[in-house]
């Protein structure tokens, strides 16, 4: 698992890769709470190198959609891959972390919310 | 038809082997990687569970036994099992989460058997010689 985080105007980019699975989950959610602190209107986590996810890795969006909202921050997800997808419209997140197809598609529907 | 075995302890440090075991003999068999990724998660949310729950009161840890096989038939598919020697704990009768609900209602927990059901073909639970025994079967397209 690797992320990196900038920013892009008022919102913070989280570029997420490799693996996100309960051995990575602890130090992927410690990254995404930070960003959302440190952000001043929200986050997207650009998923595009995303390769793997389980339930400790969707547990780290969950808490990060509950925490923004408590902040009254965004926090939106773009660029999952097919597998990843999957995963999250079977898990029913697709209706707790809005997602969008890519950073660009994520920005505009941030700047226009 | 001969499969390969892993015989681990449920600790969490034992993930990787997991992982490590599924990729190698995924390799072996040269097969498409389609549809390895949700036969990779299966096995993380099983082992997990045996790791954060399936252990007696009285014991450190419980003995898990990973098992890999192709059946090839009409159909071709990978056959995973999953043994562990800890607390009875049918996995098929486990509630499954209110996905519809909505991020304040959300529980954090509860997805992993949910996904487990939701991507393999079957699912089969016996208790077995006190060990949990679960079969998985994945057909590969």
């Amino acid at each position: 698992m690797e992320m990196s985080t900038s920013q892009q105007g008022e919102f913070t980019i989280i570029e997420t890769s490799g693996r996100l699975g309960f051995d990575e989950s602890a130090r992927a959610g410690e990254i995404v709470e930070q960003a959302i602190e440190a952000a001043e209107k929200g986050v997207v986590c650009d998923c595009e190198g995303l390769e793997y996810i389980s339930s400790a890795g969707l547990r780290v969006f969950l808490i990060a959609a509950k925490s923004a909202k408590e902040q009254g921050k965004q926090f939106v997800a773009c660029g999952l891959n097919e597998n990843i997808m999957s995963v999250f419209v079977i898990s029913g997140f697709e209706r707790i972390v809005p997602l969008h197809a890519d950073r660009q598609a994520a920005l505009t529907a941030l700047a226009n919310a | 038809m001969s499969s390969d075995t892993l015989q681990i302890t449920s600790t969490a440090e034992n993930l990787s082997s997991v992982h490590a075991f599924l990729n190698d003999w995924w390799q072996r068999q040269a097969l498409s990687t389609d549809q390895l990724f949700p036969c990779e998660m299966a096995l993380e949310e099983l082992f997990t569970n045996i790791v954060n729950h399936g252990v007696a009161d009285h014991l450190p840890t419980s003995n898990v036994t990973i098992s890999a096989e192709l059946h090839t038939g009409n159909a071709t598919e990978v056959v995973l099992g999953i043994s562990d020697d800890g607390p009875a704990f049918d996995i098929t009768t486990a509630p499954a989460p209110n996905v519809e609900a909505s991020l304040d209602d959300r529980a954090v927990g509860g997805l992993g058997v949910h996904l487990v059901q939701s991507l393999m073909d079957e699912v089969h639970y016996q208790r077995v010689d006190n060990c949990n025994v679960v079969t998985l079967r994945k057909a590969l397209t």
